[in-house]
């Protein structure tokens, strides 16, 4: 098990230097010329080439790769051209708030969407109604959800506040943007888990066993019908990351979303990079979260690579 | 405690379609009978009829007595009390059977926690069975997953599940023909050892005739949704009287060394699938059918003591 | 819903969009300032004020002529950034499903790479790259959803390959290319047809959120992603400049997801067996 988990980490790490490799490229031809956005149009090619140089803009593609990646191993992002802070203390400071907004929309996806996907299981039927709500809530895209619940909640009723902050009464909105689209995502996976676990020859042994119908749910559907879902958080990362970029963005939520959107119309190269690579450690890590979960959960997986 | 096994007039359907048209039996307490057919012949849903174990859209109708127990009419918490404890069913797909998220030894001992026993002593009593059911060394079994077994042991696996709430009827379909010839000898060893010391009686279902000779003390031969010929398994072989359990014996070889090498003998045509043509099902197969065989239903006859078959030619020279 | 009202109804609402993007060179120009195009006060005029039927937004450009002029963009851009990405994505990944071996590794490989970065994350590190425009986003989305694609379709070529009538072609020598043009590609046409579908919602989605960001298409060049962004000044006293635009992007994406929805359950229709019934 520790083999096959130390194989995937070992993965990771090529997919994060890929990703680096592969996003440094595409920005390194960028047209333009940043050393002249920074220094100003009044400044004179001394003061060009003194920025260069400090910013390390001469130099081939492969010397800026490589001083560049080696740095990352040190934990160096490089320094951001507007603000001219290192990226890595921006990106450290606004890492917390990511994460909690983050965490708080995922508990609440995964504990709200399991929750009606094993109601709607369990239903000899499966509910209309939240099938309907579930194609609706899909086909909202996570800023439009949160404009329309800050627009209701935030100016017409007056609950929650409408400017930036960090507080709890801040959180509430961008989590519940972020779980609209989770939960029905999760509630359709795990309805369907249910459906197939409920039909499984394995529960009808536990019936004739003559288990109670309670002992059945818990002890054999449950376990088997959402030890699947854990794996999906951590696969379904990236996306779900996404999402968490917009809210941010419309709640003004001091992540790393709004940070890599300022730098996005600031063109601070070294930040969009530094955020890329960040996301994919992020991503990858989630992944790997997600493999060790669900070889403790399903011994199956345990043996062979997947 | 032991009683005899009843059924009479089963008759068991899905939407418009009809499974088991009408059958009748009788299992002394005890005793061993061994239901043969082909796929399609419905003796798996019979099983499972007797079992409760049938799908929610099945039409049940007829009766299944167990002593002064009615089975078919049990409901809610008489139901799930005699789950396991009437009757018991150990099904042809060990490892589809069998949860795999839990350990062997759990899957068993949780019959005995809800038998009453402590956690403790139900995982004692899961090895112990293990044990009985014939593996050496039932330390390691009971740890590991279903996946992690072999055919062989997933079976006996099953059948310890089955045995652990010590039920008075055991019904096995096919728990062998999925595992080798090896492997099969022993589990019909240990089916004849468990009846012996249990007294437990025994259905066990199976498309082998070789399987008959092994285990059975009475035969059941079914076909088309009917029980076509029952009889004690001596006379069965001595003297039967239905064609097509003549064809089924036919096609069973004698594989030992030195026996006399017989030409390949099959029952050409197939089982009949939905609507079943009017009189006997296997008519349009038979070999010797009359004029009569395709327009009336044989119903079963008196042959012999405990001797019973369903076929037009008992009256003409068999 | 069942599956074929599912499907029609999402049918009837992307025709509904189409004829309105078709529709758009009548409705005016969506730069025009139209005369009292704003109130006295100069705020902008409501739904169904002053003969516009969708009312005008904060400089009195008719909103009407705007989100038709933005449907026609975003169906273009859907269209195009669909076809490339699927394209893209199912060469990929029939390729590595039925090579398999070193071909299989280093694809699924470069697959990884491009799923392992959020897509805003890197649409706007791309964005940066590529600017402005209707090819800018194209490309953008592309480089973003091909993978999503190519994964979906592997798994898929996997499970085709074991097949027999693909092993019995390969033991009789046929080249890969007939094999999979003949026998993979009309069964994985069904599975496409789905996936193009929800690519199309999430090709919308994400090209009106990152308009919305300030990539992709920029005023004063309408597209509704960067109509919700100039709508949410004036969301206290005109919330119509944000909700109509708003309210044509879920539109949009719904068309595609109920088309995506009702196309991926024509084929089965199971019935519901639970053991705790019995």
């Amino acid at each position: 098990m520790a083999r096959h988990l130390g194989i995937r980490a070992a993965l990771g790490a090529v997919t994060i230097a890929g990703v680096v490799v592969l996003t440094f490229v595409l920005m390194f031809v960028v047209p333009g010329d940043p050393a002249r956005g920074i220094a100003g149009p009044r400044a004179d090619a001394e003061t060009l080439a003194l920025v260069r140089a400090n910013l390390h803009l001469d130099g081939s593609l492969a010397t800026q790769l490589w001083s560049y990646m080696s740095g990352i191993v040190r934990g160096d992002l490089g320094v951001s051209y507007v603000r001219r802070e290192p990226v890595t203390d921006l990106l450290a400071a606004r890492l917390p708030a990511t994460a909690i907004l983050a965490c708080a929309g995922l508990a609440l996806s995964v504990v709200l969407g399991s929750a009606l996907g094993v109601w709607d299981g369990l239903r000899p039927r499966r509910s209309r109604l939240l099938a309907t709500i579930n194609v609706g809530l899909l086909s909202i895209p996570t800023f439009s959800m949160g404009f329309t619940l800050l627009l209701i909640f935030g100016y017409k009723l007056s609950l929650f506040p409408i400017t930036g902050g960090t507080g709890a009464a801040n959180l509430v909105l961008p989590a519940v943007t972020l779980a609209l689209w989770g939960v029905p995502y999760y509630a359709s996976v795990v309805r369907d888990g249910m459906q197939e676990v409920l039909a499984a020859p394995y529960t009808r042994t536990a019936v004739g066993k003559g288990l109670p119908r309670r002992a059945v749910i818990t002890g054999h559907v449950l376990r088997n019908a959402l030890s699947p879902v854990v794996t999906m958080v951590g696969l379904d990362f990236a996306i779900y990351m996404s999402g968490v970029v917009f809210v941010e963005n419309v709640f003004a939520w001091p992540g790393i979303g709004q940070l890599q959107t300022q730098a996005f119309g600031d063109l601070d190269r070294p930040v969009l990079m530094g955020t890329v690579v960040v996301a994919a450690v992020i991503v990858v890590a989630a992944n790997l979260a997600a493999d060790t979960a669900r070889m403790f959960l399903d011994p199956r997986t345990r043996e062979q690579p997947a | 405690m032991s009683a005899d096994l009843v059924i009479s007039g089963l008759r068991v359907g899905y939407g418009d379609r009809t499974v088991i048209h009408d059958a009748s039996l009788v299992v002394p307490a005890g005793r061993t009978l061994v239901l043969v057919g082909e796929s399609g012949s419905g003796k798996s849903t019979l099983a499972l009829a007797a079992a409760r174990l049938l799908p929610p859209t099945a039409r049940v109708d007829g009766a299944i007595r167990l002593g002064d127990v009615d089975v078919t009419g049990l409901t809610g918490r008489a139901l799930r009390q005699a789950r396991g404890r009437l009757i018991a069913y150990v099904p042809q797909d060990a490892m589809a059977a069998l949860n795999p998220l839990h350990t062997a030894g759990h899957q068993i001992a949780e019959v005995l926690e809800l038998a009453g026993a402590t956690r403790r002593a139900a995982a004692v009593g899961a090895r112990e069975l293990l044990a009985q059911v014939g593996m050496p060394d039932p330390e390691p079994v009971a740890r590991q997953y279903p996946h992690q077994l072999s055919g062989g042991m997933r079976q006996r696996v099953m059948i310890a599940i089955a045995l652990a709430a010590e039920p008075e009827v055991l019904i096995a379909d096919e728990p062998t023909t999925a595992l080798d010839v090896t492997v099969q000898a022993g589990i019909l060893a240990l089916a004849r050892d468990l009846q012996v010391r249990r007294q437990t009686t025994l259905v066990w279902i199976t498309h082998d005739f070789g399987v008959v000779a092994e285990l059975a003390d009475a035969v059941a031969v079914m076909y088309g949704g009917r029980i076509v010929e029952h009889a004690p398994v001596t006379e069965l072989f001595d003297r039967p009287v239905h064609p097509y359990t003549r064809g089924l014996i036919a096609t069973t070889r004698d594989t030992r060394e030195g026996a006399p090498r017989t030409p390949f003998h099959a029952i050409a045509g197939s089982p009949p699938r939905g609507a079943a043509p009017p009189g006997c099902p296997f008519h349009p197969r038979c070999g010797v059918a009359m004029p009569q065989c395709a327009v009336e239903l044989p119903l079963p006859e008196g042959v012999a003591p405990g001797h019973v078959a369903a076929c037009h030619r008992i009256g003409a020279a068999a | 819903m069942a599956a074929p009202t599912t499907l029609v109804a999402g049918i009837a609402l992307l025709a509904g969009l189409i004829l309105l993007a078709l529709a758009a060179p009548l409705l005016g120009s969506p730069y025009r300032i139209a005369p009292d195009g704003l109130s006295e006060v100069g705020l902008p005029l409501g739904i169904g004020e002053g003969g516009h039927l969708l009312g005008t937004d904060s400089i009195g450009r008719d909103m009407l002529a705007r989100v038709a002029s933005g449907a026609r963009t975003s169906l273009e851009i859907a269209l195009l950034a669909n076809v490339t990405s699927l394209a893209l994505g199912a060469l990929v990944g029939v390729v590595a499903g039925f090579k398999r071996g070193r071909t299989e590794a280093a694809l699924m490989r470069v697959t990884d790479i491009f799923l392992a970065v959020p897509t805003v994350i890197s649409g706007l590190a791309l964005a940066s790259v590529v600017g402005h425009g209707v090819l800018g986003i194209v490309v953008v989305v592309t480089a973003i959803y091909w993978a999503w694609t190519a994964r979906l379709v592997y798994g898929e070529t996997l499970r085709l390959s074991r097949r027999a009538f693909v092993e019995a072609a390969v033991a009789q020598g046929v080249g890969s290319a007939t094999i999979i043009r003949r026998h993979l590609l009309p069964h994985l046409s069904s599975l496409l047809l789905v996936i193009a579908a929800l690519n199309g919602a999430a090709v919308v989605a994400i090209g009106a959120g990152l308009s919305y960001l300030g990539a992709g298409i920029q005023p004063p060049a309408p597209e509704w992603g960067n109509m919700v962004f100039e709508g949410q000044d004036a969301i206290e006293y005109a919330p119509h400049l944000l909700l109509v635009p708003l309210g044509f992007i879920v539109a949009c994406v719904l068309a595609f997801v109920l088309i995506g929805d009702g196309l991926s359950r024509r084929g089965s229709v199971r019935l519901r067996r639970s053991w705790l019934d019995i």
